[in-house]
């Protein structure tokens, strides 16, 4: 026997999300999920017929959360297709006209964009359903704390504040700083600027050193839990991103921070990306468009509820043909720095095994995923060996992970800006419109692979199509819906029963809106067409 | 400070002295005139957050609040946020749950026992656009959902018709709402609009006309100086567009750190120039009401026109369709503000500081014409001509 249980609307995510979880009553576990997508806004229709250069600051809008990244992908899309920047032909590297210190203030806004989204989801969208990592009692002693106001007011608020100020100095104000322009970003580094932005890096990195090593500990003390559900397929995909400006080539053939690469289970090593194998499936998604393979290139919008059994306003991309988690952990695992991690632990605890803990990722694996990457963007003062695994200690500090990593210290935010040349340019004014053209902004978002692809045709946007991390992960048949089955569902008749459930889904910090922007997409080209 | 807060003066004081400062000096007349509603509403003010077409951009706005933050205001004011789907933070417990779950019982759906059944709303406050568009092969409005009423889904359009109906104050917070934004944008398949043409649309009157705060998203600081002025009993002095004259009146050109280069006719010619007026390249700080230069954003610490490159216009109630765009067009060399015309300048006569402003204007169209920015820097005036308006 199965019952239905329908949790409608999901709250603390992004968006609207409504699923629909099979509860198999033998075994007291999910057996199958719907998830459904219930906004519908199709961006990309609105940006066509306009100035390229404009698709930037309506498209930003995509996502209030991670707008830095919607914008300056599709800065890219137009810099590419303005042959101001182009891939090489494995995507593992970057050539760009733009100077070296727009690409590092790029950078600089991108990474603490993803800090402050990061920080946002852990503390205060997943937080609740964690009891906010007992966060209060840990605290209690030494700062003035009664409850999850107290908590707010003096950790959570201002460490993301922080963050957000930081992108201020270099994009105007936040949400949509729409600072960055095809050419580059116009801010100047000067001392002042820098200095500023340091002190921001540094009074959130004084409260993340509090917080992260409680969150970390709660986290791994669960592991056993964790650990064990919201498996999904195990195939990881990064789009990559930072490229680094400040080797001998300087912006001529730049290196990426973040490597592009896809985890095809059961393969546990990266092979590269291609993004002429992305295709996207909308037979389960409300638009009109014959059953087949629908992919990015000629589009006509035809939104229709009436197609059967389409459920979900979100459409299903798929990698050679099959589904792929994306986000923290997937990249971490291309870039290979959450499975070294998991050495450094096993070599501290070796009757413990390793991360990611499960090969089709987890709820503890994706969580700690982003808490990695938060310490890694801030970089870490604390030295107190306090960090645990299992509840055993690993008599290893933050500062210490950071050197078993080969991070550095001071978190790659101060590393781009220690990369500045003061009294450089920061612009270049050689952007002109191609007339006619395709261009491609890869980029990972905090949720993960984000790409934006314009075709110019008159100088105007004849065609534009925005693949966003969530509509990988919350595709029907997506990671989302596979990892909720056989998740363990309590019996107690209480909304408790589905606290399970709620680890799962919120492991993957959804962003609805970012993935329901698009119209419908039918025509010719199946694939990808590379600028 | 006991001083009473007079119904005209509250708004005009936060302009002048920022919200933290009107909200500190006067938290007991606040806490007083709270307390008095809340008596009459049971003890606290039911707020309801609505997340309609939108992409919560102006949620995370609202955690930028600075002085009081959100947490002090939301203490300070007396809000119960009874549903604010992102946050959901006054349950702390499981919040989807709450918000969704054994939904034949209304009172654990919060949403829908202050839609549809008899939960309290005093505030409504909405997030993003009311679509009234009918997707193909479907219903009015099912662009939009949120949640399941009596097995059907429930869209935002009637959820927006039966709170607002219901509220005492329905507040428009961000350009979606306030005048339907992106969404609403040409080439809009939804048929998204803004709250009031949503309302209209329906016959839905509101106690109070609606209250716009534009802008992408809406700034924090004001949203909050808002609410408490409503909460206060104060209905805000709005203009034709609904919007608080206290934060929309000026224009970012009047107030722009820029303005002395424009003034000089330094016009500049790339978007890395660190000081020159940005007008030629496509600045909407001209035709933009808004108090963004005065008060500016994230805790004072900047905003668009002062990091650069420009004002995207995101507060224009057309945006992002034109004038606002293209956006790297400059606007017409005729610009509203003192309700000048630049053309007219050199027949009408004008007084103060208005004259200052036209004789510069006028320079600067003329340089513009020999194809050079005005180098002349002789005579800048000495305080700005907005200073002096009104």
């Amino acid at each position: 026997m199965t019952r239905t249980v329908i949790i409608d609307p999901v709250t603390r995510i992004e968006g609207e999300l409504s699923l629909e979880l099979s509860v198999d009553e033998t075994s007291n576990t999910v057996s199958s999920a719907k998830a459904t997508g219930t906004l519908f806004r199709g961006f990309e229709n609105i940006v066509l017929n306009r100035d390229p250069r404009d698709a930037a600051p309506i498209l930003s809008a995509i996502c209030g959360v991670c707008y830095c990244d919607h914008h300056v992908a599709s800065v890219r899309a137009v810099e590419n297709a303005a042959g101001m920047t182009s891939y090489s032909s494995d995507y593992s590297t970057e050539m760009t006209s733009i100077p070296a210190n727009a690409v590092l203030a790029r950078n600089l806004v991108l990474g603490a964009d993803w800090a402050y989204s990061h920080m946002v989801h852990i503390l205060a969208l997943a937080g609740p359903d964690y009891y906010l990592y007992d966060l209060i009692d840990a605290l209690k002693p030494a700062y003035s704390l009664s409850g999850y106001a107290d908590l707010l007011r003096q950790f959570i608020i201002p460490a993301q504040q922080y963050m957000n100020q930081a992108i201020t100095l270099w994009g105007g104000k936040t949400p949509h700083p729409r600072a960055t322009v095809p050419g580059g970003n116009p801010v100047r580094p000067t001392t002042e600027v820098i200095e500023q932005t340091r002190a921001k890096i540094s009074q959130a990195r004084a409260l993340t050193d509090i917080v992260v090593p409680i969150v970390w500990n709660y986290l791994t003390a669960r592991v056993g839990q964790l650990g064990t559900i919201g498996h999904g397929p195990g195939n990881f995909i990064s789009m990559g991103g930072y490229p680094d400006p400040t080797t001998s080539s300087g912006t001529d053939n730049m290196p990426l921070l973040i490597p592009r690469g896809v985890i095809t289970y059961p393969g546990t090593s990266p092979s590269s990306f291609d993004p002429t194998n992305i295709t996207e499936n909308t037979s389960l998604s409300w638009y009109n468009q014959p059953q087949s393979e629908a992919v990015i290139g000629e589009t006509t919008p035809i939104p229709d509820m009436s197609s059967s059994p389409a459920y979900t306003w979100t459409k299903a991309p798929k990698y050679n043909g099959v589904a792929y988690e994306t986000g923290a952990l997937a990249r971490e695992c291309v870039s290979g720095i959450y499975p070294k991690l998991g050495g450094i632990i096993h070599g501290a605890v070796p009757e413990v095994a390793g991360l990611p803990y499960s090969p089709y990722g987890s709820a503890f694996d994706r969580m700690a995923a982003e808490a990695v990457e938060l310490l890694a963007l801030l970089g870490s003062a604390n030295t107190t060996p306090n960090l645990q695994f299992l509840s055993q200690p690993l008599n290893m500090s933050p500062v210490d992970v950071l050197q078993g990593l080969g991070l550095p210290q001071s978190g790659l935010l101060e590393s781009w800006l220690d990369g500045m040349q003061v009294g450089q340019p920061s612009y270049s004014s050689n952007y002109r419109n191609p007339g006619n053209a395709e261009g491609m902004g890869l980029w990972e978002a905090p949720r993960g692979s984000l790409l934006h692809w314009i075709r110019i045709g008159n100088s105007k946007v004849a065609n534009y199509q925005v693949l966003a991390p969530t509509t990988w992960n919350a595709a029907p048949g997506g990671p989302l819906e596979t990892s909720l089955v056989g998740t363990p569902v309590g019996q107690t008749g209480k909304n408790d029963d589905f606290r399970p459930a709620a680890y799962v889904v919120r492991s993957f910090n959804l962003c609805m809106a970012c993935a329901i922007h698009a119209i419908d997409v039918r025509g010719n080209d199946r694939y990808v067409r590379v600028g | 400070m006991g001083a009473e807060l007079t119904r005209r003066d509250f708004l005009k004081l936060c302009a002048l002295l920022g919200v933290g400062a009107v909200v500190t000096l006067y938290s007991s007349d606040i806490k007083r005139v709270v307390g008095q509603v809340a008596e009459q509403g049971g003890g606290k003010i039911h707020l309801i957050w609505l997340n309609l077409a939108s992409d919560t951009g102006c949620t995370i706005s609202m955690l930028q609040a600075s002085n009081p933050d959100l947490i002090e205001a939301v203490e300070n004011l007396g809000i119960s946020a009874d549903f604010w789907k992102a946050l959901m933070t006054p349950d702390y417990d499981l919040g989807w749950v709450t918000a969704g779950y054994h939904q034949e019982d209304l009172s654990q759906v919060p949403l829908f026992n202050a839609a549809f059944g008899d939960a309290p709303v005093d505030v409504l406050v909405v997030e993003g656009a009311p679509q009234i568009g009918t997707p193909q092969g479907s219903t009015q409005g099912y662009f939009c959902t949120t949640g399941k009423y009596n097995g059907s889904p429930v869209t935002g359009y009637d959820l927006l018709q039966k709170l607002a109906a219901k509220a005492s104050y329905v507040v428009a917070v961000g350009q979606c709402s306030s005048f339907g934004g992106i969404p609403a944008a040409s080439g809009n398949l939804t048929g998204a609009v803004s709250v009031n043409d949503a309302l209209k649309q329906a016959s839905v009157s509101t106690k109070h006309p609606v209250i716009n705060i534009p802008g992408c998203p809406a700034n924090p600081d004001w949203t909050l100086v808002t609410l408490a002025t409503v909460l206060q009993g104060i209905d805000p002095d709005l203009d034709d567009q609904g919007r608080p004259k206290a934060f929309f009146t000026s224009y970012i050109h009047d107030n722009c750190p820029r303005r002395d280069a424009y003034n000089r006719g330094q016009m500049a010619k790339t978007f890395d120039d660190p000081v020159g007026c940005f007008w030629d390249l496509g600045c909407k700080g001209p035709i933009t009401q808004s108090s963004c230069a005065k008060t500016k954003w994230n805790g004072g610490t900047g905003f668009c026109t002062l990091a650069g490159p420009m004002c995207w216009g995101c507060m224009h109630p057309n945006f992002p369709d034109p004038p606002t765009s293209g956006f790297y067009a400059p606007v017409a060399d005729t610009p509203t503000i003192l309700g000048v015309n630049v053309d007219e300048v050199g027949e009408v006569a004008i007084a103060g500081t208005a004259g200052i402003l036209a004789v510069h204007a006028i320079r600067r169209s003329l340089s513009k014409k020999e194809g050079e920015p005005e180098k002349e820097r002789s005579t800048p005036p000495s305080e700005p001509p907005s200073e002096a308006k009104q």
